[in-house]
């Protein structure tokens, strides 16, 4: 299957307006046939959703747009993102939150409801 | 494999990839019907019925029964044991192969990070370099595992079923109406237009495999 060709179809500005419309507006379809989907349909899906979400980062400039560049850089930042991504990273940092409320720290600890007063800011 | 070879391979896959229209794509995956132009006649390779996968499944068993007591047809691990001791070990390129999948994959995980960190886009090319390279060596140790075991009996019966996928799929438009244009495996291997029949086989793939 030539995948560098559906790739390039679903990362055209085209393809992507098309794909966000369907998710927004009721009875804008793709294809032709809403069930049995061939193995093409289902790849060309796929990419959809992947350029979808890469487009959604580079919006919110997590990410450079020179990503779109080359199909390796997509899928190295696609995979990082899946086996390590943000989530890891900032993890222990957010383990716990220290927040300055008027005069007194509290300190909220990962899945606690109530917050503990722990001490007092001077 | 030797460079000629090597040379061959890749040309085939370029050329593959140049035939193929964006635009054209773009309609089959609209409605699932691969139309093209071949000597003034207009085809199309179209999803198979479930009665034809039916029959695609009765002619592969029927084809894999007669491949089992063939005498001179081999499995994948008989060819791999005779090659063994005649001193080639295929293992070794598998072992090979999984090496530098690990590598790539460390090259692609250290690729998303500077990324996703937004280090300079001058360390991207060096993964970038380093990922080709290692993409390259994969793909002719690929060739060259399935040229050892092209005459494997896997490999016989992966064909045929691709061939029956292809006759199958294959219409010829006459006037408005669309009709078959192999009737049978034999009216397809019968056939001596080999560019016709190639380019069945790679569209009723694309559209057909894993169905």
């Amino acid at each position: 299957m030539n995948i560098d060709l559906i790739r390039k179809l679903t990362k055209s500005i085209k393809f992507q307006n098309l794909y966000q419309a369907t998710k927004e507006i009721n009875g804008i379809l793709l294809f032709k046939n809403s069930t049995d989907l061939t193995l093409l349909q289902e790849v060309f899906l796929s990419y959809l959703y992947f350029y979808n979400s890469l487009n959604a980062e580079i919006e919110i400039n997590k990410i450079n747009k020179k990503i779109f560049d080359n199909f390796i850089y997509e899928d190295a930042y696609m995979l990082w993102r899946r086996e390590i991504g943000y989530d890891k990273e900032s993890k222990d940092k957010k383990r716990d939150i220290h927040i300055a409320f008027h005069n007194k720290k509290m300190k909220f600890k990962e899945k606690e409801k109530c917050p503990q007063e722990t001490s007092i800011i001077s | 494999m030797d460079n000629s070879k090597k040379e061959e391979a890749k040309e085939l896959l370029k050329k593959m990839k140049d035939n193929f229209d964006l635009s054209l794509l773009e309609e089959w995956i609209k409605d699932n019907k691969l139309e093209f132009k071949h000597k003034e006649i207009i085809y199309r390779v179209r999803p198979l019925t479930m009665l034809e996968k039916e029959e695609i499944n009765r002619l592969t068993s029927q084809e894999f029964g007669r491949l089992m007591i063939d005498k001179n047809i081999l499995t994948e691990k008989m060819i791999i044991k005779n090659y063994k001791e005649k001193g080639l070990d295929l293992e070794e390129l598998d072992s090979d192969m999984k090496k530098l999948e690990n590598d790539k994959r460390s090259a692609d995980l250290k690729l998303g990070e500077a990324i996703a960190k937004k280090v300079d886009e001058a360390v991207w090319k060096v993964y970038e370099e380093q990922i080709n390279e290692i993409k390259e060596k994969l793909f002719l140790l690929s060739l060259e595992k399935s040229a050892y075991l092209s005459y494997s009996l896997e490999s016989c019966l992966k064909n045929f079923s691709a061939k029956c996928i292809s006759f199958m799929s294959l219409d010829k438009k006459t006037e408005e109406n669309w009709g078959r244009v192999f009737q049978s495996m034999n009216d397809f291997n019968k056939c001596e237009d080999e560019e016709l029949k190639e380019k069945a086989v790679y569209y009723s793939i694309m559209l057909n495999y894993g169905r």
